[in-house]
Order: C-alpha cells, then sequence, then structure tokens
C-alpha cells in the first residue's frame, strides 16, 4: 500500500543519539578464533565417534577438520571477501561430491540413521565419507555464526552435552568438554565491544576447566548417591501424577522393558481369594511375550499355533474346543491322575478393584471355573507341588483323552519349539558372544549358567538409572548398567534360554507370597495385590508341567533364591522331557534346523513369505526410512526458523514503521470486516467514515490518529513521539472494535492472514 | 535469560545425569552451579575498578549536522572488562529525553573510546547523561550496577548567518549608543575592497569598480570604535517552550547579532535572568559564546529586560519590536526568505 512507505530516514530524526560503529573496530584474533572452532569441531567429532553404531577413520578426518578450521577461520577474520569464495567452492565441492558418491552417501546416511535410532550394526560399517562431506559445511557456517551470535554456541552446543546419556554416547567425556570449552570461547569472543576479548575468553575457558576439575572432584565418588537423589525426586513426582491421574490403580502392563526406574505407589489393585492357603508363592500371570524386538515383547499367540495344530489333525477335541483343552490340559491330567497323594484342586477367584477387564490374571496348572463372578473370575488350580501327572495311570474311560492330549502337547511343543527359541541376535551382539560357545548338557546346566551370570552381572535394584532410548534395555542391563528389576531380569533369562535353544517365555502378572494372605471369617483367605506384587519371570516348557514359572529375580535383601523349576535341584535326575522328546538343542542354536516334520511343511512356506517380508523391511529401513527420520527433525526445525525468522521481520517492520504499520493494520482490518472497501487513508471524508464505521470511537482521536499517520507517510518531519504513540494506541483500539463484530470464521481468517 | 537458561541446563543435566548414572552430565552440572556464583563475583570485582564517562564536558554542533561525543570506559584492574552496559540519555531542556543503551569495555589497565553521535535538530543545550551502569562479567550472565552519574553538554548553534540590516539614518536604531549614518557612502570611511563574497550586501557594492573590472567588488567599511547597538531580549516563558521555538529564537537572535555586528563595533543583548544582565558581542566568537550563556541559563528564571523607548526588543515569539510595537515577526518555515534586506 503506498500509503504506507516505509522512510528510511525516520529513525534517524526521531532519535538524536545513537551510538556510532567504531572505526577502527579490531577484528578478533584469527588464530585464537581458530582455536575456539578447531575445539569445537574436534570435540562434535569425538562425540559423533563415541555415539555406539558411528565409526569413521580417524586420521584423515580429524587432519581433514583441522585443514577447513584453519582455511575458513583465518579467511573470515582476514579476508571476509575470499571467505565468500571459499564457503560457494566448499558448497560446490560437497555437493560433486553427493552428486558423484551419492550411492555410497545414502548407504552411510543410512547406517548412520541406524546408529542414531538404536539399531546398531555388531560390525559398524564406515561413514567416513559423509563426515568428510560435513566438515566443509560445518567448517563454513560456524564462523559467521558464532561472530555474529556469541550466545548461539552454548544455546547449540548444551542439547548436545545433554543428548549424550541418551545417545549412548558413554565415552563421550572429552568430546562434552572440548564442546563445552569452545561454546564458552565463542560466548566470551561473541562479545561486540573490544575490551580484551581474547583475554576473557581464555580466562573463562580456563575457569571452566577448572571449575570442571573441581566438580569432578566432588561429583565422581558420589555419582550413585547423586543419582538416588533424582530418583528420590522423580519417584516423588510420579506418584504425585499418579496419584492425581489415577494411574496408580493400573495393573500389570504389556511387554514392553521398561528404561526407567520402578516407583511403587501401594495401592490395592486386584483382590485374590483361594479356599487353601498355599504352600508356595502363587504367580498369576497377565501378559506372555513371543517375539522380543527392539525392547519390547510381543504378545504370545498361542491361538494360532493351536488352530494350525487344528487345522493339521482335524481332530475331534470335543465341547471345550482346542484352546480350553490346551489351556487346562495339565490341570485336567494332574486331576484325573490316580493317586491319593495328590490333593483335590484349590479354588481361587480374582476380582478387579479399579481398572476393570484390563488383563486377565491366570494361576498355573489351572481351569477356569466361573467368569465374572463378583466382578472377576475363578479358576480351579494346583500349586506346583501337588502337580503329580502319572500320563501311565488314569482311569481307563479317560484313556483316550490321555492320548488326546498327549499328541496335542507334542504338537504344541513341536510348534513352540521354534516360535519361542527365536531371539533377534544381530541386535544382541554382546548377549550372542556371551552365549557362544558354552555347551551344556542339561537343562539345570543352563539355569546355573542363567543364574550366575545374572549373580555376577547385575544387582537388583528398582531404581537402576534410565537406560538409552536407542539401545536395548536387556544388553544394556547385562553389560553396561548391572543394575535392574523383574523385567530385566526375566527378560534377559527368557532371552538367553532361547539363545540355547530352551523354548521360554517373558511373563508379567502377579506374584502373591503366602504371607500376602489373611485368614477371612468364612475360611477363605484374601490377599489385596499392590503394585509391589507386580513381577516379571519367565517360563519354560516342561513336559509334565507345561509352561511353568522360573523366577530369576533375586530378592532385595540376598542373592539369586527364587523359584526353580520342578527337577532343578536334582540335576542328575533332570530329565524334564520325560517320555517325549522334547529336542532341546544344548548349543546355540542354528537357525533353519527344524525340529519335526510337522514342522515343515509350514517352515518352509512360511520361511519363504518372512524372508520376503525381510528383504522388503530392510529395502526400507535402508532407502525411506533416512528420508523420512532426516525429513521429521529437518522439516519442522525448517519451519520454526522460518517462522522465527518471519516473526522477527515483521516486528522490526513494524517497529519501524511506526504508526503508519498500526494503520496499514487497521486498513486491512477494515478491509477484511467489507467495512470502506477501496479507502486508503488519503480520502478527505475518510475519518468521517471511519467514525460512522466506528460508532464507539471517539471522532477527534481518529482525525488526531489520522493526521498522525499523515505526517508520518507525506510530512516533511516525523509526527512527535507523542503523536505517534497516540496514532499507535487509536489505530489498535480501532482495529480491536473492528474485530470485535467480525464473524468468528471471518475473525480466524484475518487473524490467520495477519500472521502470514 | 542467560541466568534461567543455565540454571534450567544445569537443571536438566543434573536430572539427566543422575537417571542415566551418567557422570559427565552430572559434572557439567555441578560446574554450572559454580559457574553463576563465581561470576557472580567476578561481576563485582570488575565494577570496583570500572568507570566510564565522557571525554570532554562540552561539545558543540550547528544545527542540522552532527556531533561527536566520545565516551570513555577507563579499567583500572588486572582483569579485562568485555562489556559495560550504560544507559545515555540526551535531551533538551524541556524536552523528553531520547536515549541508547551503549556497550563498552577495556582491556587490563587501559582506556577504550567509543562514539556516540548526537543529531541536533533544534538549537540549544543538550544535556547527555549517563543514567545507569552495569558492569557485566565475561559471559555476560551478570550485571553489576555501578553509580555513575556523567554529565556532559552539547552546545547546538545556528547556522552562521546573519540579517542584512538596513537602518535608516532618519529614524535610526534608539538603542544604539551613538548613530552614525549607516548607508555608506561618502561620510563613511572605506577601510578596503575585496572580491564579493555569499552574504555580501548588495549596498557595500563598488559598483563603479565592479563595472571596471567585470567582478564584484565590495566596499569594506572602517567601524566606530565607540559604535555599540544595543538589543533588549524578552524571554520569558522560556521554561515552557517547546524546544524547537526557542531554536527558532536563537537563530533569529545570532542572525540579527550577526548583521549588526556588520554595522556596528559591538552589540549589547540585555537580558534578565533575575535580574538584568548584558552580554556583548564584538565578533561572530562573541556571539557564540553569548548563545551559549543564554543557554546555560536556567530557562525558569529568564524575563522580559526592559527596553527604554526606542530601544529594540526580540521576544521569545521571535517578534522584533520597538516600543511595544512589532516591526518584523520570525517565521520557521520563511527564516531562509526573510534573510534579504530587513529594513528597521
Amino acid at each position: 500500500m503506498i500509503f504506507i512507505k516505509h522512510n528510511k530516514h525516520e529513525k534517524k530524526t526521531e532519535k538524536i543519539i545513537t551510538s556510532r560503529p567504531e572505526r577502527n573496530a579490531r577484528n578478533n584474533n584469527p588464530l585464537f578464533a581458530f582455536l575456539v572452532l578447531l575445539c569445537g569441531i574436534f570435540g562434535l567429532l569425538l562425540y559423533f565417534a563415541s555415539i555406539p553404531g558411528v565409526y569413521f577413520e580417524k586420521a584423515p578426518v580429524y587432519a581433514a577438520a583441522a585443514v577447513w578450521c584453519a582455511a575458513f577461520a583465518f579467511l573470515f577474520y582476514r579476508g571476509r571477501k575470499y571467505f565468500y569464495i571459499a564457503s560457494v567452492c566448499a558448497a560446490a565441492l560437497v555437493l560433486l561430491t553427493a552428486v558423484f558418491c551419492r550411492g555410497l552417501l545414502a548407504a552411510q546416511i543410512d547406517y548412520l540413521s541406524d546408529a542414531l535410532t538404536g539399531a546398531p550394526a555388531a560390525e559398524p560399517p564406515s561413514v567416513t565419507l559423509l563426515v568428510l562431506a560435513a566438515l566443509p559445511v560445518i567448517s563454513a557456517v560456524l564462523p559467521p555464526i558464532t561472530a555474529a551470535f556469541g550466545s548461539i554456541a552454548p544455546i547449540a552446543a548444551s542439547p548436545l552435552i545433554i543428548a549424550a546419556p541418551m545417545l549412548g554416547a558413554e565415552k563421550s567425556a572429552p568430546a562434552l568438554l572440548l564442546i563445552a570449552v569452545s561454546a564458552v570461547g565463542s560466548l566470551a569472543l561473541g562479545s561486540k565491544e573490544s575490551g580484551g576479548r581474547e583475554k576473557a575468553a581464555a580466562l573463562s575457558c580456563a575457569l571452566l576447566l577448572v571449575l570442571i576439575a573441581v566438580s569432578a572432584a566432588f561429583v565422581c565418588p558420589s555419582v550413585d548417591r547423586l543419582g538416588e537423589l533424582t530418583n528420590a525426586a522423580e519417584g516423588k513426582i510420579f506418584r504425585f501424577i499418579a496419584e492425581k491421574t489415577g494411574r496408580s490403580a493400573d495393573m500389570v502392563q504389556g511387554g514392553k522393558v521398561s528404561r526407567f526406574n520402578n516407583y511403587l505407589t501401594d495401592r490395592e489393585q486386584l483382590i485374590v481369594q483361594i479356599t487353601r492357603y498355599p504352600k508356595e508363592p502363587i504367580y498369576l500371570k497377565g501378559f506372555v511375550g513371543g517375539d522380543y524386538n527392539k525392547g519390547e515383547w510381543e504378545a504370545a499367540d498361542d491361538t494360532s499355533i493351536l488352530n494350525d495344530i487344528q487345522n493339521k489333525y482335524q481332530n475331534n477335541w470335543g465341547i471345550l474346543g482346542i484352546t480350553n483343552t490346551y489351556s487346562s490340559l495339565f490341570f485336567s491330567m494332574n486331576l484325573n491322575t490316580i493317586d491319593d497323594t495328590i490333593p483335590y484342586p484349590a479354588s481361587m477367584s480374582v476380582r478387579y478393584i479399579s481398572s476393570e477387564g484390563k488383563n486377565y490374571y491366570v494361576p498355573y496348572y489351572s481351569r477356569v471355573d466361573t467368569i465374572y463372578v463378583y466382578g472377576g473370575y475363578r479358576f480351579q488350580y494346583y500349586e506346583k507341588d501337588d502337580m503329580r501327572i502319572n500320563w501311565n495311570n488314569v482311569p481307563r474311560m479317560y484313556e483316550p483323552k490321555r492320548d488326546q492330549c498327549l499328541n496335542l502337547r507334542a504338537a504344541y511343543y513341536a510348534e513352540a519349539k521354534d516360535i519361542y527359541t527365536r531371539v533377534p541376535e544381530n541386535r544382541l551382539p554382546r548377549l550372542r558372544a556371551l552365549c557362544e560357545g558354552k555347551e551344556f548338557e542339561s537343562l539345570a546346566e543352563i539355569t546355573d549358567f542363567i543364574k550366575n551370570t545374572l549373580n555376577e552381572r547385575t544387582e537388583y535394584t528398582q531404581t537402576p538409572g534410565w537406560s538409552t532410548p536407542g539401545g536395548d534395555p536387556v544388553e544394556e542391563f547385562l553389560f553396561d548398567r548391572g543394575r535392574g528389576y523383574c523385567v530385566h531380569y526375566a527378560s534377559a533369562a527368557a532371552l538367553m534360554y532361547r539363545m540355547f535353544g530352551v523354548p521360554a517365555r517373558y511373563v508379567t502378572g502377579y506374584m502373591i507370597e503366602p504371607s500376602d494372605f489373611e485368614r477371612q471369617k468364612y475360611g477363605t483367605y484374601n490377599a489385596a495385590l499392590k503394585d509391589k506384587n507386580a513381577h516379571a519371570w519367565v517360563e519354560i516348557f516342561l513336559q509334565d508341567y507345561g509352561w511353568t514359572p522360573v523366577d530369576m529375580t533375586p530378592p532385595e535383601n540376598g542373592e539369586t533364591e527364587g523359584e526353580i523349576y520342578p527337577g532343578y535341584s536334582e540335576p542328575e535326575k533332570d530329565e524334564p522331557n520325560g517320555g517325549i522328546n522334547l529336542n532341546i538343542n544344548l548349543i546355540p542354536k542354528n537357525r533353519g534346523e527344524s525340529g519335526t516334520d510337522i514342522q515343515e511343511n509350514i517352515e518352509n512356506t512360511e520361511t519363504a513369505e518372512s524372508e520376503e517380508q525381510i528383504r522388503d523391511y530392510a529395502a526400507y529401513e535402508r532407502t525411506e526410512k533416512p528420508i523420512r527420520t532426516a525429513a521429521k527433525i529437518i522439516l519442522p526445525l525448517a519451519l520454526l526458523i522460518a517462522a522465527a525468522l518471519l516473526i522477527t521481520r515483521k516486528i522490526r517492520r513494524k517497529k519501524r514503521a511506526g504508526c503508519r504499520a498500526e494503520f496499514a493494520y487497521l486498513l486491512d482490518a477494515l478491509n477484511a470486516a467489507g467495512v470502506m472497501r477501496g479507502y486508503d487513508g488519503t480520502e478527505p471524508e475518510f475519518c468521517e467514515k471511519l467514525s460512522e464505521a466506528l460508532p464507539e470511537a471517539d471522532p477527534s482521536a481518529l482525525r488526531r490518529a489520522v493526521a498522525a499517520v499523515m505526517t508520518a507517510a507525506y510530512g516533511k518531519n516525523p509526527p512527535s513521539g507523542d503523536d505517534n504513540a497516540f496514532a499507535i494506541k487509536t489505530c489498535r483500539g480501532a482495529v480491536s472494535m473492528i474485530r470485535k463484530s467480525m464473524p468468528i470464521y471471518k475473525r480466524f481468517v484475518f487473524t490467520i492472514k495477519n500472521i502470514f | 535469560m542467560k541466568k534461567i537458561l543455565l540454571v534450567l541446563f544445569a537443571a536438566a543435566a543434573f536430572y539427566l545425569g543422575g537417571a542415566y548414572r551418567f557422570t559427565p552430565l552430572l559434572v557439567f552440572a555441578a560446574a554450572v552451579v559454580l559457574l553463576l556464583p563465581v561470576m557472580f563475583i567476578l561481576s563485582r570485582v570488575l565494577r570496583k575498578k570500572t568507570d566510564v564517562r565522557f571525554a570532554r564536558p562540552e561539545y558543540s554542533a550547528e544545527k542540522g549536522s552532527e556531533a561527536v561525543v566520545s565516551v570513555i570506559c577507563e579499567n583500572g584492574g588486572k582483569l579485562p572488562v568485555t562489556r559495560c552496559r550504560a544507559d545515555i540519555s540526551a535531551a533538551y531542556p524541556n524536552s523528553k529525553p531520547s536515549k541508547i543503551k551503549f556497550q563498552i569495555g577495556a582491556d587490563a589497565n587501559s582506556e577504550q573510546t567509543k562514539e556516540i553521535e548526537i543529531k541536533a535538530p533544534c538549537c540549544g543545550l543538550i544535556e547527555l547523561k549517563i543514567e545507569k551502569l552495569n558492569v557485566c562479567d565475561w559471559l555476560n550472565i551478570f550485571a553489576a550496577p555501578k553509580k555513575c552519574g556523567a554529565v556532559c553538554h552539547a552546545a547546538v548553534y545556528p547556522k552562521e548567518q546573519e540579517f542584512d540590516l538596513s537602518l535608516a539614518p532618519s529614524q535610526g536604531m534608539s538603542g544604539f549608543a551613538e548613530r552614525p549614518g549607516l548607508r555608506g557612502g561618502s561620510d563613511t570611511e572605506i577601510k578596503s575592497l575585496r572580491e564579493y563574497e555569499h552574504g555580501d550586501s548588495a549596498r557595500l557594492i563598488h559598483r563603479n569598480l565592479s563595472a571596471r573590472t567585470g567582478e564584484l567588488w565590495v566596499k569594506e567599511l572602517e567601524k566606530q570604535a565607540d559604535f555599540i547597538a544595543e538589543l533588549y531580549l524578552d524571554m520569558s516563558g522560556a521554561d515552557n517552550a517547546e524546544p524547537q521555538k526557542i531554536s527558532l529564537f536563537y537563530e533569529v537572535l545570532s542572525a540579527l547579532t550577526a548583521g549588526l555586528l556588520k554595522n556596528a563595533a559591538a552589540v549589547r543583548l540585555f537580558y534578565k535572568s533575575g535580574e538584568e544582565r548584558r552580554l556583548t558581542a564584538r565578533s561572530r566568537g562573541d556571539i557564540r559564546a553569548a548563545l551559549l550563556e543564554l543557554y546555560k541559563t536556567d530557562p525558569k528564571s529568564f524575563g522580559a529586560a526592559e527596553a527604554p523607548s526606542g530601544g529594540i526588543t526580540l521576544g521569545l515569539d521571535c517578534i522584533l519590536s520597538r516600543d511595544g510595537k512589532p516591526i518584523k515577526k520570525f517565521r520557521s518555515k520563511d527564516f531562509d526568505a526573510e534573510n534579504g534586506v530587513l529594513e528597521i
């Protein structure tokens, strides 16, 4: 709009005092600036190299970094014109590299993306070319940015420093030190005044180093205590939030292996009532884990296994169907075994307190009795000690059923053996290395090995600290932190069992100690389960028990004394497979070896399908994923920067234009409201029309404001400060009135339009 | 802002360091926590030996031009001061001050000078004051306030112009101590002849010589030692007048005095500041000295100098009058146009 032309000289005429640029402004000493820059770049490279899965050739990269840094620092501070030429040349060089080596660069971006998103390869491929290509860009960009905005260096360095543990950069201390020194040096150098900047920057860096040394002397011996301090604070916040949001009543969740601390709220979640006081802890399983991937167990899908079996054998599973037959198989066999020492099964009812029906908790060796009794369900169950199945000693009339159960058990095991021994070995390189080459003769030896490994390497705590988002929580638990709680013990044990070819599953649910039960008036026993009863354990498949809990979690105050499967205490009699060959491989399992003939047909077709899926996934991971990941980061960042620039520019322009900008805004508002279209403020009758359009406004104020705007736009001298301020205030008030009179959608459109 | 960011960084680093049991992060958090008091103390230490002042107490400029004022940061300590933030204000009397935030630093045991520009739109005295001074630490986290009352003045003089006065001998100026004929001619002794310069009165052109040589020559007249012009000033209301109004008054006064000086050996300016006072100008330099004297006088004390009968008075509203009768009213927009022959 012509009326609102910006007057370049306005500011000069308004302000009688201005700061004068220094005639002989002293530039930074290029040598010192170079050192600061070099510190920063070397820090970045060291930081980069300390991220697990990132590898590059050190010698050429550090040499190139030094050369680029030196060139750009000296050119920037001593030959600005050549600096820009060199920057353009460097950009061209990077572009050429990108064009001619795009395949290699794309692959390296792919590797890097994998490393940063927590899927490092066992032997990380080199990303040297990528780093070499990035170096000139970083070296060219840093000097002008730090010279213009001294504060940007520490602002940029802070997230890097804070993100180090999240990226798993355990050995990044020297890198962080260099980055911090460079940031502080840049901050002190960035001061536009020329009062001993280099000296101050050098002293600041030295001071920082001294403070870091002093801090290290105090902090290093008490890292755990400080960690406990943060845990205490975090725990309080967690409990407060859990109480306020009602999450404390939520029951045991799914198969995610926690990367955080475990805080208990002591809130009751479940009521269990039994008819007989237990002799041993009772395990109620809620979630059963199948495949393990990136720190999470997928739910085990027994139904599909049983459906496959049903399709294959076309057997008559009776009224219960194969699923229910299987779920109560071992209970029924124990119930029908002729043995006077086996007691009558106990009864258990489970009742929810708040979050009804979220999970379904089942005791081992049980059969569903009634569903939805008093807001829960009821089982008949045996304790482990009461399980004495004798497959050959059942009533004659039960023998056909027994044979059917035997076949079902064999078929199920044949399927489960492959499914529940799957381990993503490429993602668990350290665990694979730990188990590789070990040869055991029995399940007891395997269990011993697992138990000893956990005892030697780990320590039980509810607050082990956080594990890195990209890393594997089980590997970190075993090899880095050495601290964890039940979910970590159970996951590690399940994976190790599987590594040795023993079908094992991760289970979460509740463990109820006998002491948790209280005798009730009618002879029953009740236990109110709190989150302290929530537990995770591993289950293995035994021939006379089916899936049996194996608790590898040590008690909080002692060494491992967990629940061990039947027969473990007598290794010489350890024949858990009984009459059926469970085909346990006691050496690390070789993929592709099938167990039974039943398996082979399914396996051949499934393997082909899964290989294709894996190829597709690999292709996706190689091509689309890095691009999407980069896009996810770069696009929002670019949008944010653009928005910030836009807003800054707008504010600056508005400030410079003074009352004219507000008047332009008023004209826009009038146009948007559909009032006084075509007017631009120069019309003689403008004030009159405006007063008519805005009856609430003071006509004399409007006239004065318009006169001030006219003076600003066309006058020889700008309006006085008071007039300018008055005009701004009046225009704003008028816009506010117009906005109020607009319909909502018009107001919204006007607001959005105004933003851009 | 930096303080908040640093505290947030320390808190985040401590929390994440503790949560991940990541020693370097805990060390950084502790170092930042230590850095804050160290920088706070540093800013106080630097403050002790640092001072900011103006290089000179007085500056001068011509209206419409720029005056350059030097500001000195003096650091008597052994540590460099990278940043002192000073709020400097500049204001004419009776006007709102214009302020800038000024930053300066100085190396150890040294002085650093930086300059500020004063734009002078009006005649008068601009007072420059360092209102607030903060000495920052090296990382610019803390700023220690320091008392600083440094003041300097910039006198803005009118442009050098003069009215071409035509004083009729019959009327004369009763304010003159003596009244010789001022028209030039045979009764006035010619001191010398010189080439015409811009601004010379047309009356002084030596027509015969100019006609003969083809170039303009002007006569320089011998002034009488006892020939003194008197001008009475009425500056009442100066304490409430806008700077632009006072500026015009000073411009008229300057041009009038310069014009009178062409015809008289001296000009006496009578004004009232509590009591009757007078200033005498014998040269252009004296005019500026007289103006400075007026600039420095408290505007509230100004009044109207009593002119004798037939005396010429110049009022603050730029009306030249004799015996209360206006002779001429000067206006800002046609001040240049009025710079012709003024018949009084």
